[in-house]
């Protein structure tokens, strides 16, 4: 092979790479939520690993890949927090805090993601999941519980891979937040929490 | 030469007759009375929880248009709307699967308000896909110094199935079903330029279900 040759191979390579690596910053869109406000004043721990998570991977299938979703997360539980409760103010840690109820720490456990190429369907998917801790204001633990949310976007003529991926982990966070919203007094000790924050208030009454 | 003409003509107007579509309308009444009075409004929606498929958004979006549209024209709330206004009660995952669990959605304040500053009547579900069933052919193009060319021959067929579901808000009940399954070929010959000649399949559907949903609230069975 001439060196005429290897030009024009080296190049299609290179094509070929950059057409399989994704460098995408998640664009999210929440609706508010319609729900009743619990009478509640909620410490939200937003920890550098959530407002700055990233997930890479740099895989024969999949070479630099990069989905920065960080400030997404962030306004996702900003957007719901706030609908839920009466009250959100943002913490520096899980230490004693008398100016709250308790507080939330959310975290990112796990991103994944699929490509109609991959799953030899008309969908791009992305599945989230997160864990969520709650702490008493003394700082010691009620619960830690974990939330997921699924979304999936379909290939249509036109959609460029990143628009399909972003619309897919948009949808997973609608839905992360749905579930969280909709499940979080049905975890067991958080209902208990609950009542006993119910009972608490009617006796100060 | 007349001979040629008369049989490009002729394979025109085969195909022509071939790339057309067929849709078969199914209805099931559970109530005797599906009626929208003053300025009741209804939502179409579409589900997506199954994992092999997704209802398409441009398809509920073209039921909906279709509604709005005509002579008796019906108040539609756009889906895109509904669901973020309703955030997080509709979402795929939390969506009732039942008019019962409507019920239940229905006794939550705020939901009732909803639904009240909406002046809902009706919940129309769509469920279904529009689906490749087959194709076969190619056309092949080329470009040279001296111009350029398309040649050869495809055809697909697209199959669509949907089924509404029907809620009457009011009477927190299942008013009927429609099923709509429309067929078709669409050709695709090329004799330096391509030429397609599409059976919209889907855009079919759409309109046949959008007339018949029309038709199940303005006539009522003797």
């Amino acid at each position: 092979m001439t060196h005429r040759h290897i030009y024009p191979v080296c190049l299609l390579l290179i094509l070929a790479a950059c057409e399989q690596s994704i460098s995408l910053r998640v664009d999210s869109e929440i609706p508010t939520p319609v729900i009743a406000r619990m009478p509640v004043t909620m410490g939200i721990l937003y920890r550098d690993e959530l407002r700055n998570y990233v997930y890479e991977e740099n895989s024969d299938e999949r070479p630099n890949w990069k989905i920065d979703s960080g400030s997404s997360h962030i306004a996702l539980f900003e957007q719901i927090l706030g609908s839920m409760f009466e009250q959100t103010k943002e913490v520096a840690g899980t230490d004693s805090d008398a100016t709250v109820d308790a507080v939330l720490a959310p975290s990112v456990a796990e991103m994944q993601f699929a490509l109609p190429a991959e799953t030899k369907s008309d969908f791009y998917e992305a599945w989230i999941k997160y864990d969520v801790e709650l702490y008493n204001r003394d700082g010691s633990p009620i619960a830690n519980w974990s939330v997921t949310g699924y979304g999936k976007s379909s290939t249509e003529f036109m959609k460029s891979r990143d628009k399909g991926l972003n619309a897919a982990v948009n949808q997973a966070l609608r839905d992360a937040g749905a579930r969280f919203a909709l499940g979080f007094s049905r975890v067991e000790e958080v209902g208990a929490w609950l009542e006993q924050v119910d009972s608490s208030a009617d006796g100060a009454d | 030469m007349k001979i040629p003409v008369v049989a490009i003509a002729l394979i025109g107007l085969v195909l022509l007759a071939g790339c057309k579509s067929t849709t078969v309308i199914d209805e099931y009444r559970e109530t005797s009375v599906a009626s929208i009075i003053g300025d009741e409004s209804i939502v179409v929606l579409g589900r997506r929880h199954s994992s092999g498929y997704e209802t398409e958004d441009d398809f509920i979006s073209c039921v909906g248009k279709s509604l709005n549209q005509g002579q008796s024209e019906i108040n539609v709330i756009p889906e895109k709307d509904f669901v973020d206004s309703m955030y997080p009660y509709f979402e795929t995952s939390t969506a009732p699967m039942d008019v019962r669990n409507l019920g239940k959605l229905a006794q939550i304040p705020v939901i009732a308000d909803k639904f009240n500053d909406f002046n809902l009547r009706y919940f129309v579900w769509i469920d279904g896909a529009t689906e490749r069933t087959d194709s076969s052919g190619s056309v092949s193009c080329a470009v040279g110094p001296g111009g350029g060319g398309c040649f050869g021959f495809a055809y697909w067929k697209d199959e669509a199935n949907y089924e509404a579901s029907i809620w009457d808000f009011k009477q927190l009940a299942l008013s009927g079903k429609i099923n709509a399954e429309t067929k078709g070929t669409s050709f695709m010959p090329a004799i330096i330029i391509p030429i397609p000649m599409l059976a919209r399949v889907q855009e079919n559907a759409c309109k046949s279900l959008a007339n018949q949903i029309r038709t199940f609230f303005s006539e009522q069975p003797g």
